[in-house]
């Protein structure tokens, strides 16, 4: 049997479907990591294709939040943290092998710590060049014909908005980046209510990019 | 952690506006590297989040109002002639950017709902009187705040630059020295929280300078944006 999210708290049809056996699920990503490690142990190439197509995706969700969206550092890392992951393998191999997710999480936040740490060593100018960057990135942002299409969506999202009491949800959440106890307080809405426009919004907002995606 | 508990307890978002501690921040990496959903759902708040931004860059060049707090009068900047000079820099470095964020939007585009933007870089002036300290008004929703300090240092000097409280102990030191910019500044940044409302004071000492120190008091208010 399976529940939706979208049923229970926002009653909408498309939903994010969840398996009512979650447990079952991370047993078998646990025998599937398993399963790898063990491979690639023995030297099949072949799974280290498969470790890395199951893992680069979220591997560089995680490095470009970790970077605060430095996309050729994010990649070099990337780079590193599977050559890392992959030696260790090969050789000693992990303690626990189905918690290979943890073992890659871990590696890639060391990194990211390591490089950071050796940027700011190297770095003299350093807040300076943090703050032209964060200049430089937005001047670049703006530019971007992705970053517009971002911002149509964005707009589009607000307008069609009932009210502006949403429109204030998202905002004061995105942009301010209030706390959702914050803004349900400031704007007497029950967390039911929240939840409910945050993923109306955010479903909405997800048509919208993909409607200007493919013009 | 289930997928339906990263939905109800809005972990993506959390996540991605930096509101997870750390052991929560592993946890929930270790959970969505094998959860492709909450991939989707990362992706996809990432994008809202930049939309939002980029909404708000928009608005704020249309209005020219890149507000940069003004430095307050230095009292007796008898040492050093820079600080005029610097904050005028600044300011036309400010409104140049400005232009140059506003040439690349459309005219008049149809934004909603969207507030002014205060980018919280606050230039202070040196001043050598205790008794001027310059107004900092913390904005209410904690954040990372800039700072420039207009120290009329010559371009390469190094400063160790360090904050100290009421009571003179030091909260807060630079990393590494910092070094003078072409306009006699350095920058820097303070972590979110660090700053409470009451007096504080900036100093920035010349490492090949002897025993000088240059003084920024401040005055730190809770009534800002």
């Amino acid at each position: 049997m399976h529940s939706t999210t979208s049923q229970t708290v926002c009653g909408l049809s498309k939903s994010w479907r969840m398996d009512e056996t979650p447990n079952d699920e991370r047993a078998n990503d646990g025998e599937l990591a398993r399963q790898l490690v063990a491979r690639i142990r023995a030297g099949d190439r072949q799974a280290e294709n498969e470790l890395v197509a199951r893992y680069s995706r979220p591997l560089m969700i995680m490095l470009k939040v970790r970077t605060n969206g430095d996309i050729p550092l994010a990649e070099d890392i990337h780079q590193d943290v599977f050559r890392i992951v992959i030696e260790r393998l090969r050789g000693d191999g992990i303690d626990d092998p189905t918690r290979l997710a943890g073992f890659i999480q871990s590696t890639g936040k060391f990194q990211v710590i390591g490089r950071k740490r050796r940027q700011r060593r190297r770095n003299t100018y350093a807040d300076s060049e943090l703050i032209e960057e964060t200049v430089s990135n937005s001047t670049e942002h703006v530019d971007d014909i992705y970053s517009e299409q971002m911002r149509d969506a964005v707009r589009a999202l607000l307008s069609e908005l009932p009210n502006d009491r949403d429109r204030a949800l998202l905002t004061r959440y995105f942009l301010y980046q209030e706390s959702k106890a914050s803004i349900c307080n400031a704007l007497e809405l029950s967390d039911l209510h929240f939840n409910r426009v945050l993923y109306r919004a955010k479903a909405r907002f997800r048509a919208l990019v993909e409607e200007r995606l493919e013009r | 952690m289930d997928r339906e508990q990263v939905i109800q307890e809005n972990w993506v978002d959390r996540y991605l506006l930096g509101q997870l501690s750390e052991t929560e921040t592993d946890r929930f990496e270790q959970y969505y590297l094998e959860c492709p959903e909450t991939q989707d759902d990362i992706e996809n708040t990432q994008r809202l989040i930049d939309g939002f931004a980029g909404s708000a860059l928009a608005a704020l060049a249309r209005k020219h109002q890149l507000r940069v707090d003004e430095p307050a009068p230095a009292a007796t900047p008898r040492t050093f002639n820079w600080p005029a000079m610097a904050a005028a820099a600044v300011a036309v470095l400010c409104l140049g950017f400005a232009l140059t964020v506003q040439r690349s939007m459309p005219e008049n585009p149809p934004l909603a709902g969207i507030a002014d933007v205060n980018v919280p870089i606050f230039t202070l002036g040196i001043t050598r009187s205790v008794t001027s300290a310059q107004l900092i008004e913390l904005p209410t929703v904690p954040r990372r705040l800039m700072f420039s300090l207009d120290i009329g240092g010559a371009i390469d000097e190094q400063f160790n630059v360090t904050l100290h409280d009421a009571d003179g102990a030091e909260v807060w030191q630079a990393a590494e020295p910092l070094v003078a910019d072409r306009y006699g500044s350095v920058t820097f940044s303070l972590p979110p929280g660090l700053l409470a409302a009451g007096n504080f004071e900036f100093v920035a000492k010349p490492l090949t300078g002897g025993d000088v120190s240059l003084r920024i008091p401040v005055l730190v208010e809770t009534s800002g944006r």
